[in-house]
């Protein structure tokens, strides 16, 4: 038994009564008597309470207005004890009795869980979500912005025929539609669209000393394509944006980017592990195809001291090209393969490079 | 309650938050949100409102707020709806008809009409949820008539190049608090629109010249504006609605937030909403001759919660 003198609102009047108001702990009954004289009992399953700091207010279920507000410390450590002997404080206040300790712990654990989904669970879901996107938006977007990066003046026509040649010969994994172009251009550059549309520069065609090398190059360029490495980046970029957004409930914020990310699709830079994986599915290419994968190794031994940069490219900063041609090497060392001198390929490389003064 | 004379009397506005208890229900809140992927938000903001509510009282009578979680639920969907047919809209006349412009402003005309419709049900919802020492406050605004009012004072504001918007403030603000009922007391306000875009001037412009140290005392005028225009009103009595504040109290306030939110990279947020609660509240009082002890219980329960859950999404501050 525990009691106190407490106030009683009735939610009928604005003037409040005070009350002697017992609780018997082992009936689980609260007594009390209104001004009137009426005699009131209410039962611990049937009531639910507001507790702040040493403020309590009781009300009974059936009502929700009226109620009985207590500011007596010993009681209202009596009546916590019984709730809690009896088992009815819900999860939600259990978790706010924890203190401010436990408070600070739980609320720096939920912040790195946030940063570390942002940084490491976010892009490799996002990645997963490209396969659920059919092929068909790949050849959209590459068509859409086709324009925004070949300027058709610029296109050598005569050995752009001559690639295609050349890559006619070569067998690929899949059998994606691939249309090559060679354009004019003192950058040292090639890229491929999600389209199947791979374009190289002739900055890049006079660096190359072999058809090994041309071959290695288009062998990793169609493997972005063929990994849709453009699309992959492009939904992690957004999930990324969409997941902070999210957080922030920022609504306005989610259109605007998807907005946005449409138009900068060019500055889209693929990632180290695309960069790895576009390496090795070249080299697979070049075994399959019975030309040497040490043109691979070649090609980023004349691109090392390019410094220039630019999106989409092959030689980008990351993976730096020594420790690619490192793990190029290594792989080429742990795979069997043989090598077939194929001259119809020289032939059209010689084709192509001997074009420019034509 | 303060006795001045005999009859009239001075009730002071208390607020018992702590940061501490408030951080606590923030990080309770983050957690069961964070867990249940969102879905327990209603629930979260409905416990948080009725902290807040619950730390605040009239001569230590305290507020009691009665929403639910799950009424806020059913009020969020809702809105969700509206979204997504706004979204439609624009997607419609973007790719079917071909004009992203005409998207974009259906879409902003669409925002822009719900606003009043916002308001409306917000009120509606969060004061009939409300109690005071037991009895109900209540809304009684038509809704019909606070929309038609805000798109005419909007297209108003629109034409005027914003000088209007003084008046429509006063307008709005006018109809909502003389429709606003505690019990058998009205609430009511008295503003003219004249002085307060007179106010306005006088504020920017002295912002301007001070490069913004004035922008705090131009805040107080504005509140003070709003505060001490109100009264409340029981057949012949009324209390009047007085606030304290200074610009340099305000100044002083924002100043230490900003600090507080700098120095614990902004987990001292709870500390500075309770800090600027407190300030705010405990610096407003009432005064006249209405006994509260004598209010009787006028209004019903209500609860769609439509409106209500759109206030927390368009960020709308209206008192």
């Amino acid at each position: 038994m525990y009691c106190t003198k407490a106030k009683f609102f009735d939610g009928v009047s604005s003037a409040g009564h005070i009350v002697d108001l017992q609780v018997d702990d082992r009936t689980d009954e609260f007594h009390f008597q209104t001004a009137g004289g009426e005699s009131i009992v209410w039962e611990l399953n049937s009531i639910y309470y507001e507790k702040y700091g040493n403020y309590l207010e009781i009300k009974h279920k059936s009502d929700k207005i009226a109620f009985v507000q207590v500011d007596d410390d010993i009681f209202i450590n009596n009546f916590i004890t019984h709730l809690k002997r009896k088992n009815r404080v819900g999860v939600y206040d259990r978790l706010l009795l924890l203190g401010i300790k436990k408070h600070l712990i739980i609320g720096i654990s939920i912040f790195a869980l946030i940063v570390g989904g942002y940084l490491l669970l976010i892009p490799v879901l996002a990645e997963k979500a490209v396969g659920l996107i059919p092929v068909s938006f790949d050849h959209y977007l590459g068509d859409s912005f086709m324009g925004d990066f070949i300027d058709e003046e610029t296109i050598d026509s005569i050995r752009t025929e001559v690639l295609n040649q050349f890559a006619d010969r070569l067998k690929f994994d899949s059998n994606i539609q691939l249309n090559f172009i060679l354009a004019n251009s003192e950058e040292v550059n090639a890229f491929a669209l999600p389209n199947g549309t791979i374009v190289l520069y002739t900055g890049l065609l006079d660096k190359i000393g072999g058809y090994e090398e041309l071959a290695g190059l288009i062998g990793h360029e169609v493997t972005h394509v063929q990994e849709r490495h453009s699309l992959k980046m492009l939904c992690r970029n957004l999930s990324g944006y969409i997941f902070l957004s999210v957080l922030i409930s920022d609504v306005n914020g989610i259109m605007s980017v998807i907005a946005d990310n449409a138009h900068n699709l060019n500055s889209l830079s693929y990632s180290r592990k695309h960069e790895k994986e576009a390496d090795l599915g070249g080299i697979n290419m070049l075994i399959k195809n019975n030309i040497s994968p040490q043109g691979m190794i070649k090609l980023f031994e004349r691109l090392k001291d390019e410094k220039y940069l630019a999106p989409l490219e092959i030689i980008s900063t990351h993976p730096i090209t020594e420790e690619r041609i490192k793990y190029i090497d290594e792989y080429i060392r742990n795979t069997e393969y043989k090598v077939e001198k194929d001259s119809v390929l020289s032939a059209l490389f010689d084709k192509l490079k001997s074009g420019r003064n034509s | 309650m303060e006795l001045i004379n005999d009859t009239n009397r001075r009730y002071q506005i208390n607020f018992h938050g702590t940061g501490s208890e408030y951080f606590g229900i923030f990080i309770v809140n983050a957690l069961l949100t964070f867990i249940t992927l969102g879905f327990y938000y209603p629930w979260a903001r409905a416990k948080q409102l009725k902290y807040i509510y619950g730390v605040t009282a009239v001569d230590d009578n305290r507020f009691s707020f009665h929403g639910s979680g799950k009424d806020m639920f059913f009020g969020l969907l809702k809105l969700y709806l509206f979204i997504a047919i706004f979204l439609l809209i624009y997607f419609v006349s973007r790719f079917l008809i071909g004009s992203v412009v005409l998207g974009v402003i259906l879409m902003y005309v669409g925002f822009i009409a719900i606003i009043p419709f916002v308001i409306h049900g917000t009120l509606r919802y969060r004061l009939s949820m409300t109690t005071l020492k037991g009895i109900r406050f209540g809304y009684r605004g038509d809704r019909t008539r606070l929309v038609v009012d805000f798109i005419k004072c909007f297209l108003l504001t629109i034409v005027t190049l914003g000088i209007y918007g003084s008046w429509m403030d006063i307008k709005l603000r006018t109809y909502i608090i003389k429709h606003i009922r505690y019990g058998d007391v009205e609430g009511d306000y008295e503003g003219d629109g004249m002085e307060f875009l007179l106010l306005n001037i006088k504020g920017w412009l002295l912002t301007l010249i001070t490069l913004g140290v004035y922008a705090f005392w131009w805040q107080k005028d504005i509140y003070a504006y709003y505060i001490d225009n109100t009264s409340f009103h029981k057949n012949e009595q009324n209390l009047k609605m007085k606030i304290s504040i200074t610009g340099l109290g305000l100044l002083k306030l924002q100043l230490v937030n900003l600090l507080i939110i700098i120095f614990t990279l902004g987990i001292g947020y709870a500390w500075v909403e309770i800090r600027t609660m407190r300030y705010m509240t405990q610096n407003i009082f009432l005064e006249g001759d209405i006994d509260l002890d004598t209010v009787s219980q006028t209004e019903e329960d209500y609860s769609d919660a439509t409106g209500h859950s759109a206030f927390d999404l368009l960020d709308m501050d209206l008192f």
